[in-house]
């Protein structure tokens, strides 16, 4: 059976971020996935047994790592560890939804390079004021953003292949635009932004929370959320409902598209220097926090709050690694690990792998 | 007596707080044709998926041929011979016709796939039930009708021992169906256990040996059929004596103001020169078999298909060009396909009896919760969707009661101009059915229109004013008020 068939919204739809290729030969014993058989009743009953899992995984982590290492639960160490996070973390909120929509955005890692250096280009070669510099950053993440979408709306191409593209081509005009070259930035406006503290959090803290809580509400308050939701569960039934799923596609790969020049912005402000390779592999890191949060890869499925624990999960993990002097090969591997994990959560939950 | 093919002793299914199957005992015997019947939510889908190995009963026991069982998946139930014709079908849609037909038991030749082998064995199913199929379409593109022909053809390509149908003919016109019910008697007659669901109670009285009937996932009737009459399967159904429902006392005759007009209409591969009038306050069908073309009709009203034609229009202008110009300009649509085409089956009932109708509700974008509430469960009342709460997915619904949700969502905002129906009640039990002829005669009456393209004869006789008969993408004939019943259509559609 084609096992595009276990995700029954999204069948018809190859467009879709989840559109999996059709299979090289039907096989005999998969036949109809039964979704009801993992339809456990429990899970109907407590709605909150998969948030309890996940804070009960934050929480086992952090007593593990308290019992481990004196330094771990400390007030300095805890803000370090959401600094570490506030760059991954402001374009998870906005993959969710992405994720949510059905579509899947693996650029974000070279649209925060390539908004970076230029940023920096503006300011060093053009003598442009930070603002200037940001807000062009942010305009070319934007427009980032659009062309991918302009590739699956228009073109028809799964969001997949289009941001596996764009990852490439964006990354090397990041390299094109300083011709391999790092280049320094020295500014008081970048210095605050990346060291200072409002209120004990550093600004990068506070502008994750800002994007998260903006997300939350959008996917549970807004009208636009229902439609977001409604596009990646079934986009067909979506478009013959009247429901503006194309806009809905490019609204969203665009603000992906803004998350990510954010993030590049805060990378630049916290390391003083850009770099054209920034943010390398940051999309896979993004993808294991969503899916850790339990967002579907198959659209239509998700919540916001749940993707900050998993940006928070693997904070943690990274942090207390670190503490315990575990060499970075293996943190690498516990990422690897993590990431796969999420995934084996996410076919778990839906009651259907590829068996 | 030899063991019965198949022997259910007291299987027992809950739902989280639904109770969907009770104690249910069964017997199907080789030879014979075992109708199932029970109105929408009843139990008849649940009770199905679990003898195919889809669910695990919370209690019970099934015996295979006198052996007790235990599926721990579908492929257990098949090696046991047993086959499913499920209710909602369960096709590949990137594959083609014989592909499907032949899932997992394609012909080989050395090896590989023997593909003119496997073409002539699927043009051999499909003929015994008269199908006229290309064997390379892709199923994703063909209309229901021939994809419901296609999930049937794959149950019988396996020469299973034991067979089920879960509504077969909700999509079927009367002399497709009647093709059906002869083979599944032929195939019975070779010693073949049948169980066969339906809300058409002719078919099963033609077809079944035996009939058992579920209410509230009880058994509420078992008997033979040469024991029972009509009225005793109704009244076991719905637990009272059935009030008889007349739709439309007389055929109305439409107002002065037009609403579709639409002169030679042309659709690739499906419509060839098609001309109609619709007049506000009529309800008018479109019927033919499958493949006449009936089905492409709505889509090219709706802005969702591709068409051309000398004039179009829909209240004087062009017709819409998309379905929200569509929707915007007042036209509603039900799609036949309800679980391709209607619902986003992982959201909940709420929003999908809301789907595209937040923003009306909202203030400023921003969703008020109560009004959604409260709008989703006066809706859900007035069409008698059966669900535990309005939070649970509409995937757990059953399958009437999934389709009495799209027909719903229709009425969520200021009531539309007009009504692309195509299958309305397909899968919709006979009290919820004349429920929704009378709601659409009402909405008619208060000057709505109707398009209904529906390839249940009977209901086109009732609904409708006066209907058009297709062939071949070409109107035949029309008829209206006194010519208008089931069997006349019927004869003017071959
Ligand atoms: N996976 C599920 N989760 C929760 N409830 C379910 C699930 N599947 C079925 N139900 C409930 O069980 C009851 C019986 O459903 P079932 O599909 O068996 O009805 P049915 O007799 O086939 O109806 P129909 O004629 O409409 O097809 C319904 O109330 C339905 O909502
Ligand atoms: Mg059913």
């Amino acid at each position: 059976m084609n096992p595009s068939n276990q995700t029954p919204a999204t069948v018809n739809e190859t467009v879709n971020g989840a559109g999996t290729a059709p299979p090289v030969e039907p096989r005999p014993d998969t036949a109809p996935k039964p979704r009801e058989r993992d339809a456990s009743p429990v899970r109907r009953v407590l709605p909150g047994a998969q948030d309890l899992a996940l804070i009960g995984a934050l929480v086992v982590l952090c007593a593990g790592f308290t019992i481990a290492s004196p330094h771990f639960f400390t007030e300095a160490n805890l803000i370090n560890v959401l600094r570490s996070v506030a760059i991954i973390g402001t374009i998870s909120a906005i993959m969710t939804l992405v994720l949510i929509s059905g579509a899947l955005d693996l650029s974000v890692g070279s649209i925060m390079g390539i908004t970076g250096v230029l940023a920096a280009v503006m300011m060093s070669s053009f003598g442009l004021g930070p603002l200037t510099a940001c807000a062009a950053a942010l305009a070319l993440g934007v427009v980032c953003g659009l062309l991918n979408a302009f590739c699956v709306v228009r073109l028809r191409i799964n969001p997949i292949i289009v941001t596996i593209g764009t990852l490439a081509l964006f990354r090397g005009i990041a390299f094109i635009l300083t011709d391999g070259r790092e280049i320094a930035v020295r500014d008081p406006f970048f210095d605050a932004i990346g060291f200072d503290r409002w209120l004990l959090l550093p600004v990068p803290v506070w502008v994750m929370l800002a994007v998260f809580t903006m997300a939350w509400w959008i996917a549970k308050y807004s009208v636009w959320g229902r439609t977001v939701y409604s596009v990646g569960s079934n986009p067909r039934a979506s478009r013959l409902a009247g429901l503006p799923v194309d806009r809905a596609r490019v609204i969203i790969l665009a603000a992906s598209g803004l998350a990510a020049s954010v993030a590049g912005l805060l990378m630049l402000a916290q390391g003083g220097i850009a770099v054209p390779s920034a943010g390398t592999g940051y999309e896979l890191q993004v993808l294991t926090a969503v899916l850790l949060g339990g967002t579907s890869l198959a659209g239509g499925e998700g919540r916001v709050a749940r993707t900050l624990v998993g940006v928070l999960i693997i904070g943690v993990i990274n942090n207390g690694m670190t503490l315990l002097a575990v060499p970075s090969y293996y943190q690498t591997v516990a990422g690897g690990v993590l990431l796969l994990v999420a995934v084996a959560i996410d076919q778990a939950r839906r009651g259907a792998g590829y068996r | 007596m030899a063991h019965p093919a198949l022997h259910l002793k007291g299987i027992d299914k809950r739902f989280g707080g639904t109770h969907a199957v009770r104690g249910v005992h069964l017997t199907l015997r080789s030879g014979r044709v075992h109708a199932l019947l029970g109105e929408n939510g009843a139990g008849k889908s649940t009770l199905v998926k679990i003898m195919s190995g889809l669910i695990d009963p919370d209690d019970g026991t099934i015996e295979v041929g006198g052996r007790p069982m235990r599926f721990r998946g579908p492929a257990d139930a098949q090696r046991e011979g047993i086959r499913t014709v499920h209710q909602e079908l369960e096709l590949a849609p990137a594959l083609t016709v014989t592909e499907n037909v032949l899932m997992g038991q394609l012909p080989r030749r050395f090896g590989t796939v023997d593909f003119a082998a496997a073409t002539r064995r699927t043009l051999g199913v499909l003929s015994e039930l008269g199908a006229e199929l290309d064997p390379d379409a892709i199923v994703g593109s063909l209309p229901l009708a021939e994809q419901q022909l296609v999930e049937i053809a794959r149950g019988l390509a396996a020469r299973p021992k034991v067979l089920f149908l879960d509504e077969p003919t909700a999509a079927l016109t009367p002399g497709e169906a009647d093709k059906l019910l002869e083979r599944l008697r032929g195939l019975a007659a070779q010693g073949v256990a049948i169980l066969y669901i339906s809300h058409h109670l002719e078919e099963v009285l033609a077809v079944a040996d035996d009939v058992t009937v579920l209410r509230d996932g009880a058994v509420a009737l078992a008997a033979e059929v040469s024991e029972t009459d009509r009225h005793g399967i109704v009244r076991a159904m719905l637990g009272t004596d059935p009030v008889d429902s007349q739709v439309r006392p007389a055929a109305t005759p439409g107002g002065e103001e037009t609403v579709f007009e639409v002169h030679d209409l042309h659709s690739r591969r499906s419509l060839d020169g098609v001309s109609f009038r619709v007049a506000a306050g009529e309800i008018v069908g479109f019927f033919g078999l499958a493949g006449s073309g009936h089905e492409a009709i709505a889509d090219c009203l709706y802005g969702s298909g591709e068409y051309a034609a000398e004039r179009a229009t829909f209240s004087g202008n062009p017709l819409p060009a998309s379905p929200i110009e569509a929707r915007k300009r007042g036209i509603g649509y039900v799609p036949a396909d309800r679980k391709r085409d209607g619902l986003a089956l992982g959201m909940s009932v709420r929003d999908n009896i809301l789907l595209a109708n937040w923003g009306p509700l909202a203030r400023a974008g921003i969703r008020r919760q109560g009004i959604e509430t409260e709008q989703a469960a006066r809706l859900a009342r007035r069409h008698a969707v059966k669900a535990g709460s309005l939070d649970v997915p509409v995937s757990s619904l059953s399958g009437g009661n999934q389709q009495k949700v799209v027909l719903a969502r229709q009425f969520t905002g200021e009531s539309p101009k007009a009504l692309l129906l195509s299958e309305p009640t397909r899968g919709v039990d006979i009290g919820a059915k004349a429920e929704i002829h009378r709601l659409l005669a009402e909405y008619a009456d208060a000057g709505g229109t109707c398009l209904v393209t529906s390839s249940d004869a009977e209901e086109v006789a009732a609904l409708c004013d006066r209907v058009y008969v297709l062939s071949r993408g070409r109107i035949l004939t029309q008829l209206q008020a006194g010519a208008l019943t089931a069997s006349n259509l019927t004869a003017a559609a071959l």
